[in-house]
């Protein structure tokens, strides 16, 4: 039998298992009773091993690096997906901390809690991409001298 | 700023002057049969390796294949 899995097949796929591992978990904790905690684990190692072995027939079907254009696909789907998801992240974020973040109580919760904790993760992801930017424009030559340089 | 337009060339003309698929001609490259399309039909310029690879398994010199539009 000769399977075949496309690279958007898969990442669907991922997507789907990803959601079906959180309503497992969403009903886990709804339903809070034996035997919960052992169908959530259970769903938690079937989930990995499919993702395993639909990675395994992707990489088969469509290997990585095999075809330029594939590459220059993915480096711009990932940068625009990274930009899309910094922006609707950041604004969530700020959304949920002006709206269920109690300032009077105590800032210390505010300022070292989870969600300023994100935020401050987000500019972080910022500082990461210019740190990249630098580190891959050394490593392709941006930095160079040669005659006209002087 | 958005993408520079793409240059034309004259891949389809040589394909079928040495009766190639686009199937055909992305086996022998190494690339798939989407690149081949999308590069004839001047919506991917290829890398600078992939247009010698092109000009070389035809024959002829980069410029007898890829031009600019304008």
């Amino acid at each position: 039998m000769n399977l075949s899995v496309k690279r958007n097949t898969f990442y669907i796929a991922l997507a789907l298992i990803a959601l079906i591992e959180i309503g497992v978990i969403w009903w886990a904790v709804d339903y809070n009773m034996a035997p919960a905690m052992e169908v959530t684990t259970l769903s938690f190692v079937a989930g990995i091993i499919i993702i395993y072995f639909l990675r395994v027939l992707a990489e088969k079907t469509e290997p990585r690096g095999a075809d330029e254009r594939m590459d220059f696909i993915n480096s711009k789907s990932a940068l625009r997906t990274l930009q899309i998801f910094w922006l609707l992240s950041f604004a969530m974020l700020l959304g949920t901390l002006v709206r269920f973040v109690d300032f009077d109580r105590d800032l210390r919760m505010v300022i070292f809690g989870p969600v300023f904790g994100q935020l401050l993760m987000l500019v972080g992801v910022i500082f990461l991409f210019v740190a990249f930017r630098f580190y891959y424009n050394s490593k392709y030559g941006g930095y160079d001298t040669d005659e006209e340089s002087d | 700023m958005e993408d520079t337009t793409p240059m034309k060339n004259q891949i389809k003309v040589y394909r079928a002057m040495h009766d190639l698929t686009q199937e055909g001609l992305a086996n022998e490259l190494g690339v798939t049969r989407q690149t081949i399309l999308a590069i004839e039909k001047g919506k991917y310029d290829p890398s600078l390796s992939l247009a010698f690879k092109i000009s070389q398994f035809f024959g002829v010199s980069i410029e007898d294949i890829f031009y600019d539009a304008e």
